[in-house]
């Protein structure tokens, strides 16, 4: 005999949250994954109506989650916002050129309006060749700090004013520890934030999905047959995420409740008035005009290092940009 | 290789440094004076007034062991200097069953031994460890242990001299983080002297710095081992998965331990209230934290089946 649904003792239970154990039928697993992120939304008032919400579109499972549901909370909650999906074009081959197919089928099937940002465009620089350039080590900063501000940078260009992402619970317990590893105060203290940017930025960004169990998500976008792209990044993240996430994995086996317990940590972690004193004021990038804590911000302080050094490459591009051929080429010059 | 510092022949390689035995020792012995500098000999040989007592509690691994040797060593050395006159008076104290072929090395040293009483603080809070997981006993076990050595050496109005290494403090900091305890970072990392009356006088040692000391001096033939931690993840607690992953971190970034040492002195106190894990010692409370909350949690939820068990439900 199948065990019942533990919530509403009619059906079969079809899985196990893992969040909590709980045995639960597809049709009450939708309805409380999707009554949780409503609550977050309604505890933390995320959304206004009539504003306009950039969704942070990547193709991948977390965004795409993050659409559908919204699309679903939107109509059932009458919250009358207008979702528009913003997506990044980092210019990687075969990561990007598929996930942005996949946002492109996404903008039809939620009906939503796509803007499409590239890197090339925003920054004369596509992943890629910044690979080709500096190699695959440090790539994910690049990465990383330039779609911080594209994502920005899109929302100012069309007018929006706030953008949500499909962070979930274990990214933010995650970088909950890789921030205390690094001792990376400032980090610590915001990271737990919900919606993150104060006054002086010009785009609010919130998290709708922050206490939203990867695990979860997966199972989300499995049993409602979500069309998402499922390929991980083709450049590997620094080693030392990846023992963060390891050791997350660890925990949540030996103790479910840990991804939220680390988030709660986080959130109680708040700098000492000392630290706060050093903390240094946000001003405007002299370059760029992005909100930064130093007088050039760091997208401009990369982009300056990879455009001095570029005449150098130059030599060994070849077409295309393909990363790997010229790692190689530059081998083989020795 | 030399020694940096006498030019004998080198044993020890640590912070860039080359040592021999003994200076090695004597550089381990001098890493604990800053955090001591309260306990300095104060007063004239005929005052009437005694030096403050201070608290060890024992739990015989290498740390404890080495505190100890070098509270000794700092005490004869200020006695040594001041016409038999001291800083401080030491008591060490073990919670716990122990059994007889212990040895203890320093005879001259006081040592109490005390029964760990779970039970006591269970009953008014609604938990019984025998209904918890495995992790989550050792919690309680680890938390009892601290409030028991905080309310004696209350009751003996004397300070307490953890043998908290760096590596245990940052250990400490990352698997409370992630038992949702992080408001209580501070207090439990960064105690104040003055008002928590607690002291971490090895907080710029290493582990594996103090596990050398032991081996050198000879303290080695006193530890008893550690129990076993299991195989499968599964099965370990929290605590034992911090401290393995630690283990293997700190090989590929060996600065990740003072690091994490160090964070807490930067955060504020924001502190829940809690009858159970509270760092300080606060006597008798029913309020309890988030974490403590979720660890009573698991009795109710066993007892609950325990009645579905009985109506075979
Ligand atoms: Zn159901
Ligand atoms: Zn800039
Ligand atoms: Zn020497
Ligand atoms: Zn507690």
């Amino acid at each position: 005999m199948k065990p019942v649904c533990e919530n509403c003792f009619k059906n079969d239970a079809a899985l196990k949250r893992p969040r909590n154990g709980m045995k639960v039928c597809k049709e009450c697993f939708f309805m409380l994954f999707e009554t949780e992120i409503h609550q977050t939304i309604v505890d933390n008032q995320l959304f206004a109506r009539n504003e306009t919400v950039a969704i942070g579109a990547s193709g991948g499972k977390d965004s795409t989650v993050l659409a559908s549901v919204l699309k679903t909370l939107n109509a059932r909650y009458d919250y009358g916002v207008n979702f528009v999906l913003l997506s990044i074009d980092e210019g990687i081959k075969g990561y990007r050129d598929d996930s942005l197919e996949t946002v492109k089928r996404n903008q039809v099937q939620y009906d939503m309006p796509l803007e499409i940002l590239s890197y090339d465009k925003l920054y004369g620089w596509t992943m890629d060749k910044i690979v080709a350039q500096i190699g695959k080590k440090n790539n994910c900063t690049y990465c990383g700090v330039f779609r911080r501000q594209a994502l920005d940078r899109g929302c100012v260009q069309n007018s929006i004013g706030h953008v949500v992402t499909g962070h979930n619970a274990d990214d933010v317990a995650e970088t909950v520890l890789m921030n205390l590893m690094r001792g990376d105060i400032q980090r610590l203290d915001r990271c737990c934030d919900i919606v993150t940017g104060d006054s002086s930025s010009r785009v609010k960004r919130s998290k709708p999905l922050m206490y939203c169990y990867e695990k979860e998500i997966v199972l989300y976008a499995h049993y409602k047959n979500l069309d998402y792209f499922s390929t991980e990044c083709t450049y590997s993240p620094e080693a030392f995420r990846g023992t963060a996430r390891a050791l997350i994995k660890n925990l949540e086996a030996v103790r479910p409740s840990a991804i939220l317990d680390v988030i709660h940590s986080g959130k109680q972690f708040q700098l000492s008035k000392k630290s706060k004193a050093r903390q240094v004021r946000a001003v405007q990038c002299s370059q760029c005009s992005y909100i930064s804590s130093n007088t050039v911000c760091k997208a401009c302080v990369l982009l300056n290092g990879l455009n001095a050094s570029e005449p150098k490459l130059r030599l060994t591009e070849d077409e295309g940009g393909a990363a790997l051929p010229v790692r190689v080429l530059e081998k083989l010059q020795f | 290789m030399e020694c940096t510092r006498c030019g004998k022949d080198s044993t020890i390689s640590t912070r860039g440094e080359k040592f021999c035995d003994d200076c090695f020792v004597d550089f381990l012995n001098r890493k604990i004076r800053p955090q001591l500098t309260h306990f300095r000999v104060n007063g004239s040989p005929d005052s009437k007034t005694v030096s403050p007592l201070i608290v060890v509690p024992i739990n015989f691994r290498a740390a404890s062991l080495a505190l100890v040797d070098m509270l000794v060593n700092m005490r004869k050395l200020q006695m040594q200097k001041h016409k038999q006159m001291d800083g401080f008076r030491i008591l060490c104290l073990y919670i716990g069953d122990l059994s007889d072929d212990v040895s203890w090395p320093w005879p001259e040293v006081d040592f109490e031994q005390i029964e760990l009483n779970v039970s006591s603080i269970e009953q008014p809070i609604g938990i019984d460890s025998d209904t918890l997981t495995r992790s989550s006993k050792q919690d309680l076990e680890k938390i009892m242990t601290r409030q028991m050595i905080l309310a004696y050496a209350k009751k003996h109005e004397a300070f307490t001299a953890f043998a908290y290494s760096m590596t245990k403090l940052s250990e400490i900091t990352l698997a409370e983080t992630v038992k949702g305890r992080g408001a209580n970072l501070p207090a439990l990392v960064t105690p104040d002297l003055m008002l928590d009356k607690v002291v971490y006088p090895l907080r710029d040692i290493t582990s594996s710095e103090l596990e050398k000391y032991c081996k050198i001096t000879g303290l080695n033939k006193y530890i008893i081992p550690d129990a076993p931690v299991p195989s499968v993840t599964k099965r370990q607690s929290i605590d034992e998965i911090v401290h393995l992953y630690f283990t293997k971190v700190q090989e590929e970034f060996p600065s990740v331990v003072s690091t994490v040492s160090k964070i807490s002195s930067r955060l504020s106190q924001t502190g829940e209230e809690c009858g159970l894990c509270q760092p300080r010692y606060i006597g008798k409370s029913v309020k309890l934290c988030y974490a403590c909350a979720s660890i009573a949690k698991e009795t109710e939820m066993k007892r609950k089946l325990d009645i579905l068990d009985m109506y075979e439900l």
